[in-house]
């Protein structure tokens, strides 16, 4: 037994990062698990929110932040769809682009990003065990939270029906928002991601090729902050009187803390944990990110190299998509979101790719082959869209993150979720940082 | 008196020929306490409630039959099936014991089926119709202790539910206080069950294998929230809390059929001086000052009372009774909400030669269900919602004629199954027909081998028939969503607009498939609680 | 109508068809957004523009506000759900006002009606509802065109109104009625409006020709353009609330602050016992006993300000929602939302001073609270 912490933070990701940072200048004692195998080369940027750069002052580390210019959907025959994070300036541009949805565009933004009981039911997921029967809770509002928690647990499709005529929009709309989660589009609760997505502000780090990461500045951060670091695999959770959890580690090592938090569903999936409630969850997928160097500089897509773009042909295909992940294979026509780094390479993800794979011998873990192969359609996808794309790819990375070994036991014993109130997982989010940061908080403050 | 026997499998739906007093057109008829719109369980259960109050009650029903969905039609000569339930499971306890139906002629001819359960790779599995027994009996050294603590945890979670499903009237204050007193770990469950996927409540419960399987069907079964998906353990939570003949999570199966319950409650009604009159469709619902003043009647006619409650779907008493014009935008909002897109099948079999010998008998004389494996039943969730007919369905079978020695027919046995689940078509056509027919006989011969061959009578229930024989649209027997978003919708559907004296227990008022009554009851409880303080609270 | 709070923040707002005249008719240059819509606060003083409207004529810019022409068979029935004016009972020509109401009772909104012909229907509201009208179309024969880009709107306010009209070639049938005519050449509409409990006519002209109409009403008919702020003024003293101001949005994100017609002093814009409207029923359940009360008061000091503290009795009661110096009656005159009991006459209010700090405030009786005070004791007059 090393000691007593109170938050040991499971993952090697900006989001683990930034929490255990945050818990540590805010006077907990913190350790962070990561695994021992450290390739995070391929991964995409990610959102920092503002409020998380000033907690941790990455200023002082030689990083600049920037806001996403704007979310861009190609479609098929070229037709794209832009919007801004700015209500109006979206709305002008959809009058311009005579789509008669831009009367609702104001509306339709401030009853998703208002879904309160959206917001009650992803905390109750996340903080299901500090809340009691927050989720059951839903059972109890008045007829008029009823009728929004009746829209918050429906489906991404039926909201977007219910509002918008325009098909091209809800396409975008539903590749934005759920594109990160990995979810169809006719899942129950998957209109929950659209409250997430009009309620986040992207912001991104883009550092420069020779400076830091992100991620190795928030490592720094975090040593900087007292935050002890173990590289070990984990081995077991388990429950130690009513208060703690005890963690063992690959050479023996026990961890005592008060609470364990995955930052984010992959690297508790890859722990075999699999208790997540949040209708975001989206078990049962990876992602996979991949790092393409094109051989000579391509204008971008959309003359905007700030945006997020996602590459999808109709609403339908999400679910399709979602449906193959979760048969074990790799969908045909794979939703993609890409953006551009500060050295002109092509950053590409995909949420719809299986945990496993599944063929007739039964379930099997990913191989080299199948990177490859996921790699090669995330490239087809997006030759799809642009011009000679494919002809100019000169080197790519891959990394697969959430996918599992099918035959491996669960790490946490007992019944999951319900007994191990320590035990915190965050659901998929399209602000990861933010969100576990705010958790975070909200563990230490005793909520 | 008619003889139990005779009366629960044939009066169920045949028209009502009393109807005397229906009034002419331009008639207005007054003296009346309460009209109940639409004769199904519901209304029949409402109407029976008010009329034992002393309330001088109408029962209106559109259609010539009375009961809804729930009747005895005929399959061939001499035999007839009950179309609509097979099994009872969620039937409110309390309408029973307050509207007597034992004495109006309910009895179980088996209260507490055991269930077999079939597997694909032919293998079995029989539990006990008392879980908590069968739990607690479960001979297996890994899965035995993991699935008592299951049942008991689910059992405490369930009958904690209760009363939210009951959700049009039970106030929000008193769920909110209950929960407040709940204890930590049970709240803890709660949240977890109420919105995990019974997929992952039953990974994190049990270890693969048969029982995991079987559980996974019985929790996606007749509901259009797939067992991988969120919010769908709920569904079985729902069941479970059904309590029959005092056996929580029981089924049973009444003496004559589903349809036996709703005679019963046609007596209970009729002997409460309900006035039922058949064919009387309601054109509309007048207003007055924000209340319910009467109806107007197809026919032309009004008949005034200060007390309404509706049975039919919320469209057609919102939208159509009282007019998109006079109610309130959210509500028509909420109400209006897309049904899923699945459904289930009945089907109906007369099966040639009768088992005659005990032990077969006794494999007969139990729940059959066929369980898909996991991966089979989320593809048909998906394939369902695409349009797609699936090859694998989940199936639920009885033989009533073994369950009910006096129903037995001669020379022919009957089976029916319930098929899950299937895509929903407002009006399928005979290839469809075919097509869902052979699946559903394909799911069956995983337990029945060669049942084809002794096919004699065979009657396809889709949702479109049901709805076709009680003149609704095909709409309102789509496979229910998530019980979370039932609960919403029915407290939501159950404020009635805020029309005062006017109540709702139609199809968006319940939770759960299956023959319940409890909207109905409830409904009228509001309605009397609310007529004696003399108006709707907020 | 009145215009709904300012927007706290917009990068670039648009410029209303007017803006053009306006702007080189402005020479404080100070400018603010509502809506999304340039809006001038003031053009030359605020004192000469508010004696302008006492006393004379001021014109204003109305393009910021939102409009919706609705049309079809049920066009009534369905504005009488939408809002709680009788519009089934507005004959050609006449216009109401209303409230938008959430399904409880909870106010939304002000909104104003005029019937221009059988099945032809203006509504105009302080900010756009667009899903609102999207949801009450369902199932109801009619249909709602958002006119605001392509109509332009000058609101006329003061004694010497009609006569500036006249001037500029508008001819007015009646105070009440609405009209329509070729001002050199341009189809207008004119139409009475009130401010608040003040009345105005309302100019509505296709947006292309908005500077020919402005040119003729300050060139002929001799009118000052006015600016928000005295018209601000004109609002407290005239007893009109101001959306997103003196009450929030009951479906406004976040907000935990519901308000019913009484409780923001105007219930006679939603009585119980006329036409149908949406929330009539839930507001039935909640009508009989508001919680709270916005009240107009006059202030005997200068120095109070929007959120200074209410006091009654020597217990806080509320807080001060808007005011403003009225050079009328040489007072503050302010807006605050109290607490029960509603029937207080005296109050309090605190004031950055020394000592106590609070200086005396007394109801004031304006032409909205006139109008709220003689409803109540007609429905108490009612009550057996």
């Amino acid at each position: 037994m090393t000691a007593i912490f109170d938050l040991t933070v499971i993952g090697a990701d900006e989001a683990s990062f930034s929490a255990a940072a945050v818990a540590a200048r805010s006077g907990a004692s913190v350790a962070i698990i990561r695994p021992r195998k450290r390739k995070n080369m391929a991964a995409t940027y990610c959102d920092m929110p503002n409020f998380v750069w000033r907690r941790l002052d990455l200023h002082e580390y030689g990083l600049s932040l920037e806001r996403v210019s704007a979310r861009v959907t190609l479609g098929p025959d070229g037709a794209t769809v832009t919007t801004y994070e700015g209500v109006r300036e979206t709305k002008a541009l959809l009058a311009q682009n005579d789509k008669a949805d831009h009367l609702l565009w104001a509306d339709f933004v401030d009853e998703m990003k208002a879904l309160e009981a959206g917001r009650k039911l992803r905390d109750a997921a996340t903080m299901a065990p500090k809340n009691g029967a927050a989720g059951f809770s839903l059972f109890s509002g008045g007829v008029r939270d009823c009728a929004a928690l009746g829209q918050a647990t429906g489906s991404c499709a039926a909201a977007l029906n219910d509002y918008l005529g325009d098909d091209a929009l809800k396409t975008h709309i539903a590749a934005h928002a759920l594109g990160p989660t990995g979810l169809g589009g006719g899942e129950p609760g998957s209109a929950l991601a659209l409250s997430e997505f009009f309620d986040d502000h992207a912001w991104r780090v883009r550092p420069d090729e020779d400076g830091p990461s992100l991620l190795s500045t928030l490592e720094t951060a975090c040593k900087d902050s007292g935050v002890e670091f173990f590289t070990k695999d984990l081995t077991e959770i388990a429950r130690d009187g009513a208060r703690h959890v005890v963690v063992s580690l690959a050479d023996g090592e026990k961890i005592k803390t008060r609470y364990v938090l995955f930052a984010s569903p992959g690297a508790a999936q890859k722990a075999g944990m699999r208790a997540s409630v949040c209708p975001l969850a989206g078990h049962g997928a990876a992602t996979a990110v991949l790092r393409i160097a094109l051989k000579r500089p391509m204008p971008p897509a959309a003359q905007n190299d700030k945006a997020v773009f996602q590459v999808l042909d109709g609403v339908g295909d999400l679910q399709v998509a979602r449906e193959a992940a979760l048969d074990g294979r790799l969908p045909e026509n794979l939703p993609v979101e890409f953006e551009y780094a500060a050295n002109g390479d092509v950053l590409v993800r995909t949420a719809y790719c299986p945990a496993a794979f599944r063929d007739d011998d039964g379930w099997r873990e990913w191989t080299g082959q199948d990177r490859q192969a996921t790699a090669r359609r995330m490239i087809d996808q997006l030759a799809r869209r642009i011009p000679e794309f494919s002809a100019n790819v000169r080197k790519t990375k891959i990394e697969v993150i959430g996918a599992i070994s099918p035959d491996r036991p669960p790490i946490v014993a007992g019944s999951g979720f319900a007994d191990n109130e320590n035990v915190i997982v965050q659901p998929n989010r399209h602000n990861a940082v933010a969100a576990a940061v705010r958790l975070v908080d909200r563990v230490l403050a005793g909520e | 008196m008619l003889s139990r026997r005779r009366c629960g499998w044939s009066t169920g739906c045949l028209p009502v020929s009393d109807v005397e007093n229906k009034p002419g057109a331009g008639r207005i008829e007054g003296g009346i306490d309460a009209i109940v719109i639409g004769a199904d369980a519901e209304g029949l259960t409402a109407a029976a409630y008010l009329g034992r109050a002393g309330y001088n009650t109408i029962l209106l029903e559109a259609g010539v039959e009375i009961g809804g969905a729930v009747c005895a039609r005929e399959l061939s000569p001499g035999q007839s099936y009950v179309d609509g339930e097979h099994l009872i499971s969620i039937l409110d306890p309390a309408v029973i014991a307050d509207l007597d139906l034992y004495r109006h002629g309910v009895s179980y001819a088996a209260r507490c089926l055991d269930t077999a359960y079939f597997f694909e790779d032919g293998e079995t599995l029989q539990l006990g119709g008392d879980l908590q027994m069968a739990a607690a009996a479960f001979d297996d050294e890994e899965a035995g202790p993991a699935f008592q603590k299951f049942i008991t945890e689910v059992f405490e979670a369930a009958a904690f539910c209760r009363p939210g499903f009951e959700a049009a009237a039970a106030p929000a204050s008193d769920i909110e206080k209950a929960m407040r007193a709940a204890p930590r770990a049970l709240a803890a469950r709660l949240n977890f069950f109420s919105l995990a996927p019974a997929q992952e409540v039953l990974d994190a419960y049990l270890p693969d294998g048969p029982l995991k399987t079987a559980l996974l069907s019985e929790a996606g079964f007749r509901s259009a929230a797939a067992p991988h998906e969120p919010f769908s353990f709920m569904t079985l939570i729902r069941r479970w809390s059904g309590e029959i003949a005092g056996l929580q999570g029981a089924c049973a199966y009444p003496q004559g059929g589903a349809v036996a319950v709703v005679t019963a409650l046609r007596r209970a009604a009729q002997a409460a001086k309900v006035d039922i009159r058949a064919a009387t469709g309601v054109a509309s619902i007048l207003i007055e000052q924000d209340h319910a003043a009467g109806v107007e009647l197809e026919g032309g006619g009004q008949i005034r009372a200060p007390i309404i409650v509706a049975a039919g779907a919320a469209r057609r008493v919102f939208m159509e009774m009282i007019g998109a014009a006079n109610i309130d935008i959210g509500f028509q909002r909420a109400i209006m909400a897309p049904t899923p897109q699945l459904s289930s099948g009945h089907l109906h079999l007369a099966l040639k030669g009768v088992a005659r010998d005990e032990k077969t008998r006794g494999h007969m004389n139990r729940r059959l269900v066929y369980a898909p494996p996991p991966e089979a039943l989320r593809r048909a969730f998906a394939d369902a919602r695409a349009g797609r007919v699936p090859s694998d369905l989940m199936i639920e079978a009885v033989f009533p004629d073994v369950l009910d020695e006096e129903a037995g027919g001669d020379k022919t046995q009957l089976l029916s199954a319930i098929a899950h689940p299937l895509p929903f078509d407002e009006n399928p056509g005979a290839d469809r027909r075919a097509e869902i027919e052979k699946n559903i006989l394909a799911n069956i011969e995983k337990f029945a081998p060669d049942i084809e061959d002794r096919i004699k009578a065979r009657a396809l229930r889709l949702a479109s028939d049901i709805a076709k024989s009680t003149g609704t649209p095909a709409q309102d027997y789509t496979a229910p969503p998530s019980i979370i978003e039932q609960v919403a919708l029915a407290r939501v559907a159950g404020s009635a607009g805020y029309v005062g004296g006017l109540y709702f227990c139609g199809r968006e008022a319940r939770i759960g498939a299956g023959l319940s009554c409890a909207a109905g009851r409830m409904a009228a409880k509001a309605a009397l609680f609310e007529a004696k303080r003399g108006g709707r609270a907020a | 109508m009145i215009f709904p709070a300012e927007d706290v923040i917009v990068d670039s707002p648009r410029a209303t068809p007017l803006y053009a005249a306006a702007a080189s008719a402005s020479e404080a240059n100070i400018w603010t957004s509502v809506n999304g819509w340039s809006l001038a606060r003031v053009f030359t003083s605020v004192e000469k523009e508010y004696h302008a409207a006492k006393n004379s004529a001021a014109i204003a810019d109305l393009g910021a506000l939102s409009r919706w022409a609705v049309r079809g068979p049920e066009a009534a029935q369905f504005l009488s759900r939408i809002t709680t004016a009788p519009a089934p009972r507005l004959g050609v020509g006449e216009s109401a006002r209303g409230l938008i109401l959430d399904g409880d009772g909870g106010v939304l909104d002000l909104a104003e009606v005029s019937r221009l012909s059988d099945d032809l229907f203006l509504l105009t509201t302080p900010t756009a509802h667009a899903r609102r009208l999207q949801l009450g179309a369902r199932g109801v024969d009619a249909l709602g065109e958002d006119i605001c880009e392509a109509v332009a709107a000058i609101g006329v306010f003061g004694p010497r109104a009609s006569e500036v009209l006249g001037a500029a070639g508008m001819k007015m049938p009646g105070e009440d009625v609405a009209a329509s005519a070729v001002v050199r050449g341009v189809e207008t509409a004119a139409r009475p409006i009130q401010f608040g409990a003040l009345a105005g006519v309302e100019l509505i002209f296709p947006a292309a020709d908005a500077l020919t109409i402005w040119e003729r009403l300050v060139r002929r008919g001799k009118a000052g353009p006015i600016g928000l702020d005295a018209m601000e003024i004109l609002r407290i003293e005239s007893g009109a609330p101001r959306p997103g101001v003196d009450f929030v949005a009951a479906d406004h994100p976040g907000t935990a602050t519901r308000r019913t017609p009484a409780e923001i002093g105007l219930p006679h814009l939603a009585p119980l016992d006329r036409g149908w409207y949406n929330g009539r029923r839930g507001l039935r359940y909640v009508a009989s006993q508001p919680e709270r009360r916005l009240v107009t008061l006059s202030v005997d000091d200068e120095r109070s300000m929007p959120g200074a503290a209410v006091y009654a009795g020597g217990k806080p009661v509320g807080r001060v929602t808007s005011c403003a110096w009225s050079p009328a009656i040489k007072r503050v005159v302010a807006f605050a939302d109290v607490a029960r009991p509603v029937g207080a006459k005296e109050y309090e209010i605190a004031v950055p001073a020394p000592g106590e700090g609070r200086v005396a405030a007394k109801l004031y009786e304006t032409p909205e609270s006139a109008l709220a005070t003689a409803f109540r004791a007609a429905q108490d007059a009612m009550k057996p």
